[in-house]
Formats: C-alpha cells, sequence, structure tokens
C-alpha cells in the first residue's frame, strides 16, 4: 500500500470496521455509513413504485419495511419479485410470501402449543411447520422476536428459551435436522413457560 | 410404467396440487425473462414435478427429450489435476445436475463445471430465449465452500443463464444465494389434496375406490404425495377389488426400526445394545439415511413414553443428530443415542417401580 501509493489508490468496503487490522485501517480515511431511516427507504421504494407502475398500499409498504430489516437492496428484491408473481397491485401477504418470512399465526400457533405444556400437541404443531416446508432457522428467529416481546415471562424463562434458540441456531448452520432441533426447541420453550425442572431427571 | 411417473403433470396447467404456483410460475415466464428461482420444501412435495413442468413451459416439448450422460471432467486446480465423474440430464436447452454427489470436491463443479455448461451461450435464430436453464438438485448439501463460488458465478453468468435450486431445507442455503433467487416455497400437499389425487389416478385407472380408502392411505403417508401414490399402487397389486378395511401395507425399514424400538423398551443391557448395533447396521448397509433412521427410532420411542421423559429424550435425539453430522461414522452416534436411552430409561424404571 505504501509502497506504490503514488499511482494506486485503494478503496476498502467492508461491513465492520473492527475486522479490518489496525494498520490498515489507520493507513486509510474512514467514512462510515448508517443504516437508511425508515422516510428515506420509503420514499426510495414509493419513487420505484410509481416509474415501474405498481400499487402499493400503505400496509404493504409497513410489512415490506419490516421484513427487510432496513436493507433497501433486499426490499426492492421483494418488490421485485412480488412484482414478477403477482403483478402490478401487490399486498401484504404477497410480500410476505416471497420473501419467505413465516406468517405471524403460524409463529404464534407454535408458541401457544408450548405453552399449553403439552407435548404431544406441540410434536404436532412442529410436525406441521416442517410440512409446510418453513424455514426453521426462520423461525428461530421469529421465535425469538415473540419471546422477547411478551410480557407476561419473567426474565428467567426468557433467558432460557434465548439460550436454547442459540444453541439450535448454531446446530442448524453446522447442518444438523430440521425437525429435531425445533422440537428440541420447542421442549425447552415449554419447560421453561410451564416452570418444569430445567435439569434432566434421569440423566446419569 | 410406475403410476408416479405415469401421472406427473407434465405442464403447469396439468397441475392439481399447488395450483396456486403453477399460475404463478405461468406468469413468470410468459415475460421473456425469468430470474434465478429456489424452490424448497419438504420431500414429495412436487418440487422437481414443478421444475419439469416449468421447463416445458419456456422451452416447449424440446425440454423432454432428454439424454444421460456420464462424463468424466479434468479439472485443473493449479498444482495438480483433478478427476471428477459426473452424471448430467441434458436437453437442448437445459443441464440438470446433482453437484452434491462429489462429495468434498464439490467446490470444483461449482467454479469449473458450471462455468463451463453456462459459458456456450445456446445461439436461438428467434433471438428469444437465449439464456440456458441450470437446475441443481440438492443445493442444501452443497459446503459452505462451494455455495459461495455458485454466488460468483451466478452473478457473472446472469447474463446467458438461469439456475433453478432445488432443495429440502432453505435454512441449508446461504443468504447469499437466497437473496439473489425468488423464492419458491413448495409445501407438502394437505391429506384432502392427496385424497383428491389418489380420486384422480383411481377413476384414471377405472378402480373402484371404497369410501374411506383413500383417506386412510393419504393418512398414512405423512403428507408425502410421491409415498402416498407409491402405496396406492402397492395395494392395488396386492388385492383389488379393493375392501374399506385392506391393510396399507408399512415400508419394511419402518417395520424394523419399530422392531429396535420395542427391543430397546423391553432390555436396557449391553447385550441388547449389541443386538441393536447389528439391526441399525443392517438398515445403514440398505442405505436408509441414517438421520432418518434416527428420526423414525425417536418417532417410535415417543409413542411409548411418559410424558415427563419426552422432553428429554427429544433433546439427546437433537444432541446426538448434530454429533452425526460433525462426525463421520454415523453408527457411532446412532449407537450412543440407543445408550443413552437406556440409561434414562433404565434409571426412570428404577425412580418408579424400584
Amino acid at each position: 500500500m505504501e509502497t506504490y501509493s503514488k499511482v494506486t489508490r485503494f478503496f476498502f468496503i467492508c461491513n465492520y470496521i473492527s475486522r479490518i487490522i489496525e494498520p490498515l485501517a489507520s493507513r486509510c480515511a474512514k467514512f462510515r455509513f448508517k443504516p437508511l431511516s425508515e422516510e428515506i427507504m420509503s420514499s426510495r421504494i414509493l419513487h420505484i413504485c410509481d416509474q415501474e407502475g405498481l400499487n402499493l398500499d400503505s400496509e404493504a409498504l409497513s410489512t415490506l419495511s419490516s421484513i427487510s430489516q432496513g436493507d433497501l437492496r433486499r426490499a426492492i428484491t421483494y418488490l421485485q419479485g412480488a412484482a414478477r408473481l403477482f403483478g402490478s397491485s401487490i399486498s401484504s401477504k404477497d410480500l410476505i410470501s416471497v420473501s419467505g418470512v413465516i406468517p405471524q399465526e403460524v409463529v404464534e400457533a407454535l408458541y401457544a402449543t408450548c405453552k399449553s405444556g403439552n407435548f404431544d400437541l406441540a410434536n404436532k404443531e412442529v410436525n406441521n411447520v416442517i410440512a409446510e416446508g418453513y424455514p426453521v432457522s426462520q423461525m428461530i428467529s421469529q421465535l425469538f422476536n415473540v419471546v422477547v416481546e411478551a410480557d407476561d415471562v419473567p426474565d428467567e424463562q426468557k433467558a432460557r428459551i434465548c439460550k436454547s434458540l442459540a444453541e439450535a441456531d448454531k446446530r442448524l448452520v453446522d447442518g444438523a435436522d430440521e425437525y429435531l432441533q425445533l422440537l428440541d426447541v420447542a421442549s425447552n420453550t415449554m419447560r421453561a413457560l410451564c416452570n418444569m425442572p430445567q435439569e434432566f431427571s434421569f440423566e446419569t | 410404467m410406475l403410476w408416479v411417473d405415469k401421472y406427473r403433470p407434465k405442464t403447469l396447467a396439468q397441475v392439481i396440487v399447488h395450483e396456486d404456483i403453477a399460475q404463478n410460475l405461468k406468469k413468470l415466464v410468459n415475460e421473456q425473462d425469468c430470474p434465478h428461482l429456489l424452490f424448497y420444501g419438504p420431500s414429495g412435495s412436487g418440487k422437481k414435478t414443478l421444475i419439469m413442468a416449468l421447463l416445458r413451459q419456456i422451452f416447449g416439448p424440446s425440454a423432454e427429450k432428454v439424454k444421460v450422460e456420464n462424463r468424466n471432467w479434468k479439472i485443473d486446480a493449479g498444482s495438480r489435476t483433478i478427476d471428477l465423474e459426473l452424471t448430467t440430464l441434458t436437453s437442448t436447452n437445459h443441464v440438470e445436475l446433482s453437484p452434491g454427489d462429489a462429495g468434498f470436491q464439490d467446490r470444483y463443479i461449482v467454479q469449473e463445471i458450471i462455468k463451463e455448461l453456462a459459458k456456450d451461450r445456446p445461439l436461438d435464430t428467434k433471438g428469444k430465449k437465449g439464456f440456458k436453464v441450470l437446475v441443481l438438485n440438492e443445493v442444501d448439501k452443497l459446503s459452505r465452500e462451494a455455495q459461495h463460488s455458485l454466488r460468483r458465478t451466478m452473478e457473472k453468468y446472469s447474463a446467458y443463464c438461469r439456475l433453478i435450486l432445488c432443495c429440502n431445507s432453505s435454512s441449508k442455503v446461504t443468504e447469499a444465494i437466497r437473496s439473489r433467487c425468488l423464492n419458491i416455497r413448495v409445501n407438502a400437499p394437505s391429506e384432502e389434496q392427496i385424497v383428491k389425487v389418489l380420486e384422480f389416478i383411481g377413476k384414471k385407472e377405472g378402480l373402484q375406490l371404497p369410501s374411506g380408502f383413500a383417506a386412510r392411505i393419504a393418512e398414512k403417508s405423512n403428507r408425502n404425495l410421491r409415498r402416498a401414490i407409491l402405496s396406492f399402487e402397492t395395494c392395488r397389486v396386492q388385492q383389488y377389488p379393493f375392501t374399506s378395511n385392506q391393510a396399507i401395507p408399512p415400508m419394511d425399514w419402518e417395520e424394523y426400526i419399530s422392531e429396535i424400538a420395542t427391543d430397546i423398551m423391553k432390555e436396557q443391557s449391553p447385550k441388547r445394545l449389541f443386538q441393536v448395533r447389528g439391526k441399525v447396521y443392517e438398515l445403514l448397509v440398505n442405505c436408509i439415511p441414517p438421520e432418518i433412521v434416527l428420526k423414525r427410532l425417536l418417532y417410535e420411542l415417543l409413542k411409548k413414553l411418559d410424558a415427563e421423559l419426552k422432553h428429554e429424550v427429544c433433546h439427546w435425539a437433537a444432541y446426538y443428530e448434530h454429533r452425526m453430522r460433525l462426525g463421520q461414522k454415523a453408527i457411532f452416534h446412532i449407537e450412543a443415542f440407543v445408550a443413552k436411552f437406556m440409561s434414562i430409561y433404565k434409571a426412570f424404571l428404577i425412580a418408579t417401580f424400584g
């Protein structure tokens, strides 16, 4: 970098400045990019809709901003996918179906069976989720949101559930089976919510 | 010809089960272009059928004239050359392959072979459809590195080549690939839909279906359409005319696992563990995938257990399946699970009955 600084300039792009080694970072002028604000995103999306002749209602717009999590490229990809599949009039349901986000009812249903404390019911619900083809990694992250936002669950139980979610996520990345992992998560969640003992009684 | 193949819908218009998806796909390709696609869903839900019907929709009947090729590839990887053998299904407009077959060398397939296939652009005199379609099966079995290389290939050759990816679980496909494709979730057909298909086949074959018979097959099939049709045909071979309480033959490997479960419940000892090992080996030798063996075993055991033990057992099943994925030899991990189960169950029996 230093030898050729007369004839060459480097532009580095990265997600995390902390992962660039210090000697390299100190030789560069840094520009920080903040995530795009909601207004900018929605104005851009509306601009695209205008240019492409798409019809997007306000509910669909808010869904789009929530499923894309502040990522404009992702929002545009979803929008294009939905436009290609469903034509020019796009509802929030269409956006959910192209984005691979699991409908909130399905997540709530699984959470409710965990709350009921009946293992066989939860097992049936897990089987259902797998048969519907929903990605389990996505399920885990949405279940995480439900658990964190729940008002009627004490912090200790939340922590227990989140621990099992983290464990399952790591195992899925390693390529473990989706059904078994989701069942394990459901079982752990159930034991936490119904105040069953955390330790197994028959382990030797 | 098996009914599964005979009654596979050939065009998007004939599709009975996923009509909504078929309609959307039709709209998608009616415009000149089509994006990269990622089909995901459980097995027997109709992903492959939809893909073949889609290809026919794009390219017309020529998409059905496929030939199987077994080619040897020589790949120059810097200091050494790698020989790879790969089976591909090709027609004039599309190529289909399962890169997962190459095991740990799958990265080279993705980097070199797909590149080579993607490079020669089909010449279409009408100036339409100037792209080729590559169908990749089982992308969830690809290693991380291969998936990262695939991402580059996808972008580089996107002008002349469209990818259709097919997998069971989209969790195992990296975010980078998922975000470059239009994701299409193919859910397993509901039992009513399976009944509808079975009745349709029954009508075409001129069979008398007693009421409730199709429903029982559908219930046994675990929402797997292929399996439902196969067992329907087996029933037809075994006994016709059908009676409404005719037994539906279960898969023999499932019987066998159910036997193993009974063995384990009866006696918990090293001697029994040794016998079980023999039986598990038998299953693995017959090419039943180890995770399916473990899952089925868990299912059989859960049926027989008390509620308080279920949590514990399913935790260990998840634990050992994960370890199996990281390790090399599946038998160790299945056996470890069986041993763990025996010790838990024994402790439970002692605690309950003294």
